[in-house]
């Protein structure tokens, strides 16, 4: 079984012949640290672990040109509207159709990311805009309505470009919306100002018969699960997150299968011990895997404060704990 | 006109009305303190309690915070010539080896609509600068808070700094990963989730604190 397939038939809640096992985004300069710490080489890194390959076309979102200033009001919406047109040429990189071309016939695993979320499509870059859109929020709920729906057009026919040329096996919607305690704004304005402005991409998606659509978030964003599978949603992709509020075991039990999981290992075990390893992915993973629709991964990024050693006893117990499952 | 009015305003998000409203409520002798405590105070308690009880979330409470902060501005010249001093002093920033910090504003404006001095480092911030900025100016509290997993050992080692110097302040952590578990780990004194927790959480450990606050 290749990793396309593995990660195919795991969402799908079939019986691959093991979880897909993806990287935490390891760069060189964690590399160099581990080297200090016992790692010979970059190559021998490559080979110690069982890996899945995992690769995510990011498309050019932005607005171009950048706005100097983002639109405050709906009349400034035209400007915003003319910077994201999907046929604007330095939004596909030169050799566009031959990577399309290459993604076909692949073994590993294809994501595409269709939409950046509510902040940043709202051009929030700094306090002030944020301060701004949350304003808007209260004060202007028109404008920003318009805003979503002029971002979720464009970011469908980006997709559409994509979806006509190569076969995907997930979508991505990153969105980082989450505070400690919950989202930043609340169910119900998700719903009016962002799911409603996916309309488009969903659309889309179902068109292409893409089914894995994964709302890839940030911290805590527990509240918004049930509007975001009412709207089509079905693999949640919890990052960076509070783990207490976002117990993927929790979360199972609530959602059931309605709700795909990737991730939900705390990374921050990683940093301390051999013992608060065990004990993360003795307790969580099996139960997650037992009813499948699981890919297990640490929650963040593994940066140079995860030692070697630690980052070696993760990956092996992982791969031991789930070979018995 | 009466207080109840400012407090309403600060709930309505009105804050071309509140201007207004404190000023007219000076102008028919009202006294000060009254307005600040049982007005624009009271009012932001209120929405502290929507907040924890879901009603509000963060844009609500912006705008609110918003409001209250124009009365505010009516109302400062006469707090200043009351003698009245702030609640406390507090140092506030996001640690070192994190860039974010809408969630440190955010909070940073909760404790001042709370009444507290506020000094804001800003992001990515040393531990000696907090240290230093807290024996300068003599503070009562440093809140630390977070965005990224990454920047967690950060936060403790500042914490470190902190309890390791010789009038020790008080200290509060938060931010989108940090749990109550971590901030008893590191040492720190409290932990909120929140903006508006954070308030409540202030409030208790500079009341605890050696230093008497001044309202």
């Amino acid at each position: 079984m290749n990793s396309r397939e593995r990660f195919r038939k795991t969402m799908q809640y079939g019986r691959p012949d093991r979880v897909p096992y993806f990287e935490e985004g390891i760069r060189k300069e964690v590399l160099r640290v581990w080297r200090k710490q016992g790692l010979s080489s970059e190559a021998e890194f490559g080979r110690m672990f069982s890996r899945d390959k995992r690769e995510e076309i990011e498309l050019e979102l932005d607005p171009i040109p950048n706005p100097k200033t983002w639109p405050s009001s709906r009349s400034e919406l035209d400007v915003l509207r003319k910077s994201l047109d999907p046929k604007q040429s330095n939004r596909w990189p030169g050799d566009w159709s031959k990577r399309a071309r290459g993604w076909r016939g692949r073994d590993h695993v294809l994501m595409l990311r269709v939409h950046r979320g509510f902040f940043l499509s709202m051009g929030v870059r700094d306090w002030t805009r944020f301060m701004d859109v949350m304003r808007f929020i209260i004060k202007d709920p028109g404008l920003v309505r318009e805003t979503m729906r002029i971002h979720g057009e464009f970011s469908a026919q980006m997709a559409e470009r994509v979806l006509q040329e190569v076969e995907i096996d997930a979508a991505v919607f990153t969105e980082p919306i989450g505070g400690n305690d919950r989202p930043l704004i609340s169910p119900r304005m998700y719903e009016d100002f962002v799911l409603t402005s996916h309309e488009p991409l969903m659309a889309l998606l179902k068109r292409h018969r893409v089914e894995t659509i994964i709302f890839r978030t940030f911290a805590n964003s527990r509240l918004l699960i049930p509007s975001i599978l009412k709207w089509g949603f079905n693999c949640l992709w919890a990052c960076e997150v509070n783990v207490d509020a976002m117990d993927y075991r929790n979360l199972r039990r609530e959602f059931g299968r309605a709700l795909g999981l990737i991730g939900g290992i705390d990374l921050d075990v990683l940093r301390r011990d051999k013992e608060a390893i065990r004990r993360e992915i003795e307790e969580k993973v099996p139960p997650l895997l037992a009813e499948g629709g699981y890919v297990p991964l640490a929650d963040g990024r593994v940066r140079e404060d995860v030692p070697f050693e630690n980052y070696t006893y993760y990956r092996r117990l992982l791969e031991q704990v789930t070979a018995k499952s | 006109m009466a207080i109840n009015e400012i407090f309403n305003s600060v709930l309505a998000f009105d804050d071309a009305g509140i201007v207004e409203r404190v000023q007219t409520e000076l102008d028919h002798g009202t006294d000060v303190m009254a307005i600040l405590n049982d007005g624009l105070i009271a009012a932001m308690d209120e929405v502290g309690k929507r907040y924890t009880q879901g009603i509000f979330f963060v844009p609500e409470m912006l705008m609110a915070a918003q409001a209250m902060k124009r009365g505010m501005s009516v109302l400062r010249p006469h707090l200043e010539n009351t003698g009245v001093t702030s609640r406390g002093c507090i140092v506030i920033g996001t640690v070192k080896g994190d860039q974010h910090d809408i969630g440190k504003n955010l909070v940073a404006m909760m404790l001042e609509c709370a009444g507290f001095k506020v000094i804001d480092l800003g992001k990515d911030v040393e531990a000696d600068k907090f240290v230093e900025t807290a024996r300068q100016n003599r503070a009562d509290l440093v809140a630390l808070s977070a965005l990224l997993t990454t920047a967690l050992a950060s936060m403790e080692a500042t914490i470190s700094r902190i309890r390791s110097g010789r009038k020790v302040p008080k200290t509060l952590v938060g931010g989108a990963p940090v749990t109550q578990a971590f901030a008893d780990r590191i040492g720190a004194d409290g932990f909120s989730p929140d903006a508006t927790g954070a308030v409540a959480v202030a409030r208790r450990l500079i009341a605890s604190h050696n230093r008497p606050a001044s309202i």
